[in-house]
C-alpha cells in the first residue's frame, strides 16, 4: 500500500535531503542514468559518423545517389537529435522527482496544520485532556498496546499486526501524536493561533517533546518511567572487527536487542595517534512502564523523546569514554530504533567530534544534529516506532531520508508484532542503499569511509547497567 | 593512382582499402547503436509510475528508440552504399 499512487514503487527506496527537498526512487534514478548514458553515447557516434564521412576516398559530400555521404549525414542530424531528447528526458524525470518531494512536502505540513487544529478544538472542548492530564499516554499507551499485542490471542494478534504495519495507520499515528500538544493547548485556553505558531506547524518550541515532559511528570507520580544512574563495562575479549563498507555493515554492526546482552559496540580503527571511531546502538529491550535495571526500556523512550538524558543514552556517553574515544577523534555512530535516537542525541551533545550518524527505524526527533554531520535516517513507511516522535518536519542539506514500505507485496510473518520494525528488516533495505546508484547515498558512503579507512581494527561490547533503586533486574 | 597531394584524382585501388575500412567501422557503431536501442526499448517505468505520467514517459522513450531505429536505417543505407561502389571499383579492375 502506498501514500501516493503516482509515486508508487514496489519495494524501491524513496530518497530525500534536506527534509524533503528532493524524493527520487532509486528506479527514477537508473532510469535518468541510463538515459543520460544515451545521451553521452550519440554525442560519441555523431563524432564517429563524421570521421566515417571524412574518410570518403571522394570527400566528404558528393550529392549522388551511389555517395554515403549524404546518408551519412542524415546519420548525423538524426544523432543530434537523440543526444538532445534523451538529455531532455533525463532532465524531465529529476524534475518530475523535485516537484512529488514538494508535493509531499507540502501535504505533511498541511497534514501537520490540520491534526494540530483538530487538536486543539478537541482540547477545548476538555475532552481529550482528561487522557493527557492522567497520564494515559499515547506514545506509552501506543508501545504498550504493540509489544503486549504478543499476549493476544491469534486472532487479535493478526489483526494489530495487519493495523500497526500500514503506512496510513504509520501517518495517522504520527499526526495523532504531534497535535497531542495541542489537545493540551486547546484545554488550558491557549488562542489557536498562539499554539499553532508555538508548535510542531510553527516554530516548534512546543510539541511532543513537551508532551513527553508532561507524560514523564504524571508517570513518576505514580512510580513509573523512574530513571536512575547507570554504569557500564566491557563485555568479552575484544576482537578484529573490519570496517564498515557501507550501509549494509552498518546495520550488521547494531546489536541486537535481546535482555541480557551488551547493548553497545564499540570499534577502534586508525592508528593509536589518530584512532577514529565507529558506535553501534542497539534498540529497546524491555518495554514495561516499571523501570528496571535495564536502561533500553521504555522510561528510556519517554525520557530521551522529552529531550532528557536517558539512562540508554548516559550508558553510551559512559562507554565511548570508557573505551577511549578523545573528544577530537572523528566517530560514525548508528542505531536501531532507540538506538537511532540516542546516536543523534550524541551527535547533539558536542562531547564528541561525530562525523557521521545513520539511524534504522528512530523515532523522528527534532534534536538538532551540528551541521556538517552526514546524517543517515532510514524508515520504513510501514513502521508505526517512527512516528512516535510525531512529524519532526526537519530541514537540513546534511540530512538524507531513505523510506521503503517494507512489506508492500511480501506477505506479513506470523509470530511478530511489528515486523517492519524489526532489524532484520532493516537490514535488508542496507542491502537496497547500497546497490542505489543515489548521489547523496554515495556520498554517505564515502564520508564513513574517509573516517574509518580501510584497515582492520578492535571491536568491544558494552553493556550498560541502571541502578535505579529498588529496581527489579533482568 | 594517387600523387599524395590530391591533384590527380584516386584510382579504383587507392579507394578500395578506405571503403572497406569505412565500412568495418559503419558495421561496428552500427551494432553498439543496436545494443543501446535494446536497452532503452528495456526501460520499464510501471514499476513506479503509474497512468498519464507513466503513458508520457513511455511515449518519449519510444520517440528515442525511433530516432535510433532512424540512425541505424541510414547507416544500412551507407554501407549497401559503400557495399556497391566496392564492388563496381572491383569490376573495373
Amino acid at each position: 500500500m502506498s501514500e501516493n499512487p503516482e509515486a508508487a514503487h514496489v519495494g524501491g527506496l524513496a530518497v530525500s535531503l534536506g527534509g524533503t527537498t528532493i524524493v527520487a526512487t532509486d528506479t527514477v534514478l537508473a532510469l535518468a542514468e541510463m538515459l543520460r548514458y544515451a545521451q553521452g553515447r550519440a554525442g560519441h557516434w555523431q563524432a564517429s559518423v563524421e570521421r566515417i564521412r571524412q574518410l570518403n576516398p571522394d570527400g566528404p559530400l558528393k550529392l549522388s545517389t551511389d555517395d554515403p555521404g549524404m546518408t551519412l549525414l542524415w546519420a548525423w542530424v538524426a544523432l543530434g537529435e537523440v543526444e538532445q531528447r534523451s538529455g531532455d528526458l533525463a532532465a524531465q524525470l529529476v524534475t518530475a522527482a523535485e516537484k512529488y518531494g514538494w508535493t509531499e512536502q507540502m501535504a505533511t505540513q498541511l497534514a501537520v496544520l490540520w491534526s494540530a487544529t483538530v487538536g486543539h478544538e478537541l482540547g477545548s472542548l476538555r475532552l481529550l485532556a482528561l487522557l493527557v492530564a492522567t497520564g494515559t499516554v499515547a506514545k506509552g499507551a501506543l508501545a504498550w498496546r504493540v509489544w503486549n499485542g504478543l499476549h493476544d490471542t491469534e486472532t487479535q494478534a493478526q489483526n494489530n499486526q495487519r493495523l500497526l504495519t500500514n503506512p496510513a495507520a504509520v501517518v495517522l499515528a504520527r499526526l495523532l501524536v504531534s497535535s497531542l500538544d495541542d489537545v493540551a493547548g486547546g484545554a488550558l485556553g491557549v488562542p489557536l493561533v498562539v499554539d499553532l505558531l508555538l508548535g510542531d506547524s510553527g516554530f516548534g518550541l512546543i510539541g511532543v517533546s513537551s508532551t513527553a515532559v508532561a507524560v514523564l511528570a504524571v508517570a513518576r507520580s505514580r512510580g513509573f518511567f523512574q530513571e536512575g544512574p547507570v554504569t557500564v563495562a566491557p563485555v568479552g575479549t575484544p576482537a578484529v572487527a573490519q570496517p564498515p563498507r557501507g550501509v549494509v555493515d552498518l546495520a550488521a554492526g547494531i546489536p541486537k536487542a535481546v535482555a541480557g546482552r551488551p547493548q553497545v559496540r564499540i570499534d577502534k580503527y586508525g592508528t593509536t595517534e589518530h584512532p577514529s571511531w565507529a558506535v553501534y546502538v542497539g534498540g529497546t529491550i524491555d518495554w514495561n512502564a516499571a523501570a528496571t535495571d535495564e536502561p533500553w526500556d521504555l522510561t528510556a523512550n519517554v525520557t530521551a523523546m522529552a529531550q532528557q538524558n536517558a539512562g540508554s543514552f548516559e550508558a553510551v556517553m559512559q562507554s565511548m569514554r570508557a573505551a577511549g574515544i578523545g573528544p577530537d577523534d572523528p566517530v560514525v555512530i548508528t542505531g536501531h530504533s532507540q538506538g537511532g535516537l540516542v546516536a543523534t542525541q550524541v551527535a547533539a551533545a558536542g562531547a564528541f567530534d561525530v562525523r557521521a550518524v545513520a539511524t534504522f527505524g528512530a523515532p523522528e526527533s527534532r534534536v538538532p544534529v551540528p551541521p556538517g554531520v552526514a546524517t543517515l535516517t532510514v524508515e520504513h513507511t510501514d513502521d508505526v516506532i517512527t512516528a512516535l516522535g510525531g512529524a519532526s518536519l526537519i530541514n537540513s542539506d546534511d540530512r538524507v531520508t531513505v523510506r521503503r514500505e517494507a512489506y508492500a507485496s511480501a506477505p506479513l510473518p506470523a509470530g511478530e508484532t511489528l515486523p517492519a520494525h524489526h532489524l532484520d528488516s532493516y537490514r535488508e533495505t542496507a542491502q537496497l542503499i547500497d546497490a542505489s546508484p543515489e548521489t547523496n547515498l554515495q556520498y554517505f558512503r564515502a564520508n564513513v569511509a574517509d573516517v574509518l579507512g580501510s584497515e582492520p581494527g578492535e571491536t568491544v561490547m558494552w553493556r550498560g547497567k541502571r541502578s535505579a533503586e529498588g529496581a527489579p533486574t533482568h | 593512382m594517387n600523387d599524395g597531394y590530391g591533384i590527380l584524382p584516386p584510382t579504383g585501388t587507392d579507394q578500395l582499402p578506405a571503403l572497406r575500412s569505412q565500412r568495418r567501422e559503419i558495421m561496428n557503431l552500427t551494432a553498439e547503436i543496436r545494443e543501446v536501442q535494446a536497452r532503452l526499448a528495456s526501460l520499464d517505468p510501471s514499476e513506479f509510475w503509474s497512468s498519464c505520467a507513466q503513458r508520457a514517459y513511455r511515449e518519449r522513450v519510444e520517440e528515442l528508440v525511433h530516432d535510433l531505429r532512424a540512425v541505424v536505417e541510414y547507416l544500412n543505407q551507407a554501407q549497401d552504399q559503400i557495399w556497391r561502389n566496392i564492388c563496381r571499383l572491383e569490376a573495373e579492375e
